[in-house]
């Protein structure tokens, strides 16, 4: 247990810290400063991999708090205004500690095929034998969710049995804190606690929520690091009251942690950022590092790959150099993020965007019919049937997002276009990989909805507080002006 | 208000709803069950497959962790998966592609012939290497626990092959000396 709580500790101390340098404050510096610590990890454990040097876990957690740690110190040093109130320092500690104490004794886990086939990563990233991981497991299992529990091959053991239910519990902690910054001027505490206690009452009563609480897999991880990016990219628009930089701090390091969670993660990710790198309100050097970041580790990833196919005397697949031709355009993309043709025109490029992505997907249903309509058919069975142990809640999801639609809210299509944009490249995912989606629980479109669920809710609540606030405001001062009209007759 | 009052119901439905979308999944894609221990290996090993896949390689951590493992020369197409698969949940050391051919030093007859001075372990390899077919783990007496040495390799049994780690101490001296 000594070991787990370390290594949790790690990473909330060491992004605590990050976090707080970058411009955080109050609670941002414990909850955003946690995802930052955690992708930080990501980040750190896939440069040990990707170059020559050990990919012990323990130099990860050695890093991850020195690093954020030296940097802390040093502007500390230097005068930068950096509060520690040793009464919220051990309330966290003491809180982290207890949830893996807590989280330790519960005999409750998920898993499948897949999660094997993770944990036999995390042995080899832990024995520093992942160069050896060979073509069954690299270029589908990746690297961050091994490395996220590689560290319990030192006690012996094969995962971290509190990370995931702790990841689940940031998910929460994380939308409650953004809502909470984002609306706070717009509501009273009163209606700002409810609103907030309904969503997470939502997501904790959904039965897939619970269920990849506990689930050893990527995805709730993937949600985390998508709420991140998406929502940390509305509030970048949307208001003032959190720091910018803490913000592309933390959502920098969720692009380059996100790249190592799956296979398909490039092109998602492209498509969570685009709407903020069409903004004109934007600073040029967030969108600049967002983008670069998205580039870089899809080149590097990549490049390890093809190495490992050419390491056991293989051809280099399709999928490889496609996603090395990807993360190529990232980059040479950068210099038309001043382009002001371009950025003129953001709102029409998301609509063409949309429209390559349903295009795509008919041409490829011409092709292969068959495909797509198994897919359908096997996703209505999963989501709308009951097959795949969703129930009702997607359904009701759906129906609540499309009322919303005709909400108005600023800046909406931030948090929008990356959930719209997920239907037709889910689709399309399926004849990448050649083979259509199936019926239960297991298939894996099935399990990635949950990645889109808390920024889905976070959209649904946003526009439940402003949306409808901005109606009334309006209503208001359309009244305003009508009896100010009646005075001066 | 109208949608507080839809996220409201939304909740109820939920919870309602959420045991009887638990008894219609599969029991590892059970949102709520407590299992009979938090060991990963116990539990999945309760299943066939999972235990064909990979109870070679836990046997072989639990009993002889930090092995020293050649594969047999004649295994080397399937070297990669059999040596992610010793490094990662068999806990190996190391591990080789050996110059020699196990079946040149032993056989399947003469490894299972009735003797007190071996252990075995058996089942049925599901996984990546030799698939639908069975694996023996062969430990000796003779091995030498602080530091020991496997061999693995196919072996012919019947009319076709089985997949055999063999404490290298049990094989023809001279055998596998790297």
């Amino acid at each position: 247990m000594i070991i787990e709580i370390g290594f949790v500790l790690s990473m909330v101390l060491g992004g605590s810290a990050l976090i707080q340098v970058a411009g955080a404050r109050g609670l941002g510096v414990p909850i955003l400063g946690s995802v930052a610590g955690l992708s930080l990890y990501l980040c750190i454990g896939a440069v040990q991999v990707l170059t020559p040097i050990t990919t012990s876990p323990i130099l990860t957690v050695i890093l991850v708090v020195t690093l954020p740690g030296a940097l802390w110190l040093w502007r500390r040093f230097h005068g930068a205004h950096l509060p520690i109130s040793p009464l919220w320092a051990g309330i966290v500690i003491a809180g982290v500690t207890s949830a893996v104490a807590l989280f330790r004794a519960l005999p409750q886990f998920a898993w499948s095929n897949d999660s094997l086939q993770y944990l036999l990563s995390g042995s080899l990233i832990a024995s520093n034998n992942i160069t050896n991981a060979s073509i069954f497991l690299l270029p589908k299992r990746l690297i961050a969710v091994p490395e996220l529990h590689a560290v319990a091959n030192f006690g012996d053991e094969y995962y971290v049995q509190s990370i995931t239910p702790l990841i689940a519990g940031l998910v929460l902690a994380l939308l409650s804190w953004m809502l909470w910054e984002s609306l706070s001027t717009h509501l009273s505490k009163r209606a700002l606690i409810v609103l907030i206690g309904g969503g997470v009452l939502f997501l904790v009563s959904m039965n897939r929520f619970i269920f990849h609480a506990f689930y050893i897999n990527g995805h709730m991880l993937f949600a985390l690091l998508m709420l991140v990016v998406v929502g940390g990219g509305w509030m970048l628009v949307s208001n003032d009251s959190v720091s910018k930089n803490a913000l592309v701090t933390a959502m920098v390091l969720s692009v380059g942690a996100l790249v190592f969670v799956r296979a398909e993660s490039p092109i998602l990710v492209l498509l969570m950022i685009l709407p903020i790198l069409l903004d004109r309100s934007v600073n040029y050097l967030p969108k600049v590092i967002l983008l670069a970041t998205l580039g870089l580790s899809t080149i590097a990833w990549q490049i390890f790959i093809a190495a490992v196919y050419l390491d056991q005397g293989l051809s280099v697949v399709f999928s490889v150099w496609g996603l090395l031709a990807f993360g190529i355009l990232v980059l040479a993309a950068i210099p038309l993020l001043k382009w002001s043709f371009i950025m003129k025109r953001g709102r029409v490029i998301l609509v063409l965007v949309h429209a390559i992505l349903w295009l795509g997907l008919l041409v490829l249903f011409v092709r292969e019919p068959e495909i797509l309509i198994r897919s359908v058919s096997s996703t209505f069975e999963n989501v709308v049937l009951g097959a795949g142990s969703w129930g009702l809640s997607l359904i009701l999801i759906v129906v609540l997002l499309l009322i919303a639609s005709f909400i108005p809210l600023k800046n909406s299509v931030n948090l929008r276009f990356p959930l719209t944009s997920f239907i037709p490249l889910a689709f399309l995912l399926a004849y990448l990989r050649d083979g259509a989606y199936r019926v239960g629980d297991g298939d894996s479109l099935n399990r990635m909805w949950i990645q889109l669920v808390p920024v889905a809710l976070m959209y649904l609540l946003v526009t439940v507080a402003i949306g409808e606030r901005r109606r009334r405001s309006a209503a208001t001062s359309n009244i305003q002006t009508t009896a100010s009209k009646h005075v001066a007759k | 208000m109208a949608l507080i009052g839809a996220l409201a119901i939304a909740i109820l439905v939920n919870v309602v709803q959420f045991r009887s979308a638990d008894a219609a999944a599969p029991e590892n894609y059970q949102a709520v069950i407590r299992k009979p221990s938090s060991d990963i290996v116990e539990v999945v090993s309760l299943n066939d497959s999972i235990r064909s896949y990979y109870g070679l390689y836990w046997a072989i951590s639990e009993q002889q962790p930090g092995a020293s493992v050649q594969i047999s020369a004649d295994g080397a197409d399937d070297f990669p998966s059999l040596r992610f698969l010793a490094l990662g949940y068999g806990k190996a050391d190391s591990v080789v592609l050996s110059a020699d051919v196990l079946g040149d030093s032993t056989s399947l007859a003469m490894l299972l012939a009735d003797r007190d001075d071996i252990s075995v372990q058996t089942g049925t390899s599901g996984g990546y290497v030799h698939r639908d077919e069975n694996w023996y783990y062969v430990r000796g007496t003779c091995s030498d626990n602080s530091s020991p040495e496997l061999v693995f390799g196919p072996l012919t049994e019947g009319f076709g092959q089985a997949l055999v780690a063999v404490d290298r101490c049990l094989l023809t001296d001279g055998a596998f000396t790297e």
